[in-house]
């Protein structure tokens, strides 16, 4: 899988960047980070340098004090690195988001492999399976720095706790603001035979190879499900639709949105064909020094490994 | 607020105790050790101490109570019934299986503005919660009642170092030092003591006052907005789990035990007047 880089702003930096908006035009917001910074939040700490609130690398307090924050009448953002805010702060994130349903926002850098330089301990991939365990809180996976921005609309609301994981390597705008819509938490793209439903980096990069599908042959209709729960009577209408389903995700296909996927199918009694394509680790995890490109190669997630499950699919 | 004498304060006590055995003893459930060990504390809390309007329970300016132990919860019940702050709802209908306990997990009810349980957390909600009124120029307070055990959780010292460093002048955590985990005393454990100087060490105020002395509880706790010091506080409360109840005083292993019955409920209740 080629990541292409460019100098348009991140997911997690358009998010910051609209938060500082937010905060410049009078919302009450605070920052608690756990020792954790972005180019985009040092305009934050220079002006509003008394509301970001630095824990210390200690994500279980970063979470329980945004909610402390929150329930003081505070708009809380909590930005740690992923996977920590939802692994070693689990606890916290169950009690406090799921269950009191605290209106706080858990923003976390790394999404999946993108951070796969730095070893097992920093992939957050199996945190998506984890919040899915969860009800009451939106779980998002920007795939373009709009829904970025809906993210930080939503926080200013103050209606629901989120979870937000930002991919590093995504960057720039492709979504119209009025085409996000965070309680369907999912949009299309293309139209096809075949229905891709993926999320943050694999929704990218099926939306980026549309065209080259097409030209080998594969019609396809991108579902990016960047808002978790999926509004449940708009995502069966689209998998009805769909001849075949193939799922993709940058994160461990056990409880992941391909789980998602078959769960609906049999929840509703639809019987389509499906494969999910995502992170097995059937051998262990890996001795080998690899960045996401190899994992992916290694896990079967390159263009002409798609292709022939898509192939499989169809037949 | 109308001040109460110590008898008064030792007699209401005394009343809560009394009616939190004979409703769980009914339910058969509860944690009769724990809330032994914390009444007096409770009772200092919500008769002396916290600032709230029982009629307007979600009154902006009240004071906010952190349960952090959630354990000790079932204590909080009859208090409420006593402030009349159970609406139209009976007790026994609340904490009844299959009552429905939902107005308490609102964030306006003081003592549930967290819905304790798993130990570690509370702390850190109260350190954010002091942090919030901070930055507002807020006058209310925080108080957070901590178990001795708990602070076994990491998390605890990551918001104690949190507290001290931010100078949460206006968050009072009240340690219940039982010296009783579940299964063993705490020294016998991993030691917790120096206790103190943890607390210091983290940039609190440490006092240390005897729990279940309305004469050592009340001063500790009365006056501690009037007194800036730029620190949070620290109470260490000396308590007895099972305080009052021979059978169960002291005692490893009681930690989840609940007498079931009237039977069982008349025993406790001759070992605590006797």
């Amino acid at each position: 899988m080629q990541l292409q880089e460019n100098n348009a702003t991140t997911v997690r930096d358009a998010f910051f960047n609209a938060i500082y908006r937010y905060t410049f035009e009078g919302a009450d917001i605070c920052i608690t980070s756990a020792d954790l910074g972005a180019p985009s939040l040092d305009k934050f700490r220079r002006d509003f340098g008394n509301r970001f609130i630095n824990v210390g690398i200690a994500e279980q307090n970063l979470v329980a004090v945004a909610a402390g924050l929150a329930m003081g009448g505070k708009t809380a953002v909590a930005y740690g690195l992923n996977p920590f805010p939802v692994t070693r702060a689990f606890d916290q994130v169950r009690n406090l988001m799921a269950n009191l349903k605290v209106p706080m926002t858990l923003a976390a850098l790394n999404a999946g492999t993108c951070s796969a330089e730095s070893g097992y301990t920093h992939m957050p991939v199996e945190n998506m399976s984890i919040m899915r365990t969860l009800r009451n809180i939106k779980t998002v996976n920007p795939s373009d720095v709009t829904i970025s921005e809906k993210v930080a609309e939503l926080t200013v609301k103050r209606e629901c706790p989120v979870y937000v994981q930002f991919d590093k390597y995504i960057r720039g705008r492709v979504y119209e603001p009025e085409t996000i819509d965070l309680e369907k938490g999912f949009i299309t793209t293309g139209d096809g035979p075949i229905t891709v439903v993926a999320y943050g980096i694999c929704a990218k990069w099926i939306r980026d190879n549309l065209a080259v599908f097409r030209e080998q042959g594969y019609d396809l209709k991108l579902i990016d499900g960047f808002c978790l729960p999926l509004d449940k009577s708009s995502f069966v209408e689209e998998l009805q639709q769909a001849e075949a389903i193939v799922s993709m995700e940058d994160g461990v296909v056990y409880g992941g949105i391909g789980s998602l996927v078959m769960e609906i199918l049999s929840d509703y009694d639809m019987q389509k064909k499906v494969k999910r394509i995502g992170l097995r680790f059937d051998e262990g995890y890996s001795s080998i020094y690899r960045n996401r490109e190899m994992i992916f190669d290694d896990e079967g997630m390159t263009l002409a490994s798609v292709m022939r499950k898509m192939e499989v699919c169809l037949a | 607020m109308n001040h109460r004498s110590y008898e008064e304060l030792y007699a209401k006590s005394f009343r809560l105790k009394e009616r939190f055995i004979e409703v769980f003893a009914n339910l058969g459930f509860g944690h009769l050790t724990t809330a032994l060990s914390e009444t007096e504390i409770l009772t200092a809390l919500y008769y002396e101490i916290l600032s709230y309007k029982a009629e307007d329970p979600d009154w902006a300016e009240r004071d906010r109570f952190v349960l952090s132990k959630g354990h000790g919860a079932g204590m909080l019940f009859p208090i409420y019934e006593d402030l009349g702050m159970l609406r139209n709802e009976k007790l026994e209908d609340i904490v009844k299986l299959g009552g429905n306990n939902d107005i308490f997990r609102k964030f306006f009810y003081p003592g549930f503005e967290f819905y304790g349980g798993s130990l570690g957390i509370g702390l850190g909600v109260a350190a954010g919660l002091a942090k919030a009124a901070m930055l507002s120029r807020e006058s209310w307070f925080t108080y957070c009642l901590v178990g001795d055990a708990e602070t076994y959780e990491g998390s605890c010292w990551e918001a104690a170092m949190f507290a001290g460093a931010n100078h949460l002048n206006n968050l009072v955590v009240i340690v219940d030092r039982n010296g009783l985990g579940c299964s063993d005393f705490t020294e016998n454990m991993l030691p917790l003591e120096p206790y103190a100087q943890k607390w210091e060490s983290c940039g609190f105020c440490v006092r240390e006052v005897n729990g279940h002395s309305f004469e050592e509880l009340i001063p500790a706790l009365d006056g501690l907005k009037a007194r800036p010091t730029g620190m949070p506080t620290c109470i260490i409360a000396h308590t007895v789990k099972g305080n009052g109840v021979k059978s169960t005083e002291n005692r490893p292993l009681m930690h989840g035990y609940m007498p079931k019955g009237e039977k069982d409920a008349k025993k406790i209740m001759e070992e605590l007047t006797g």
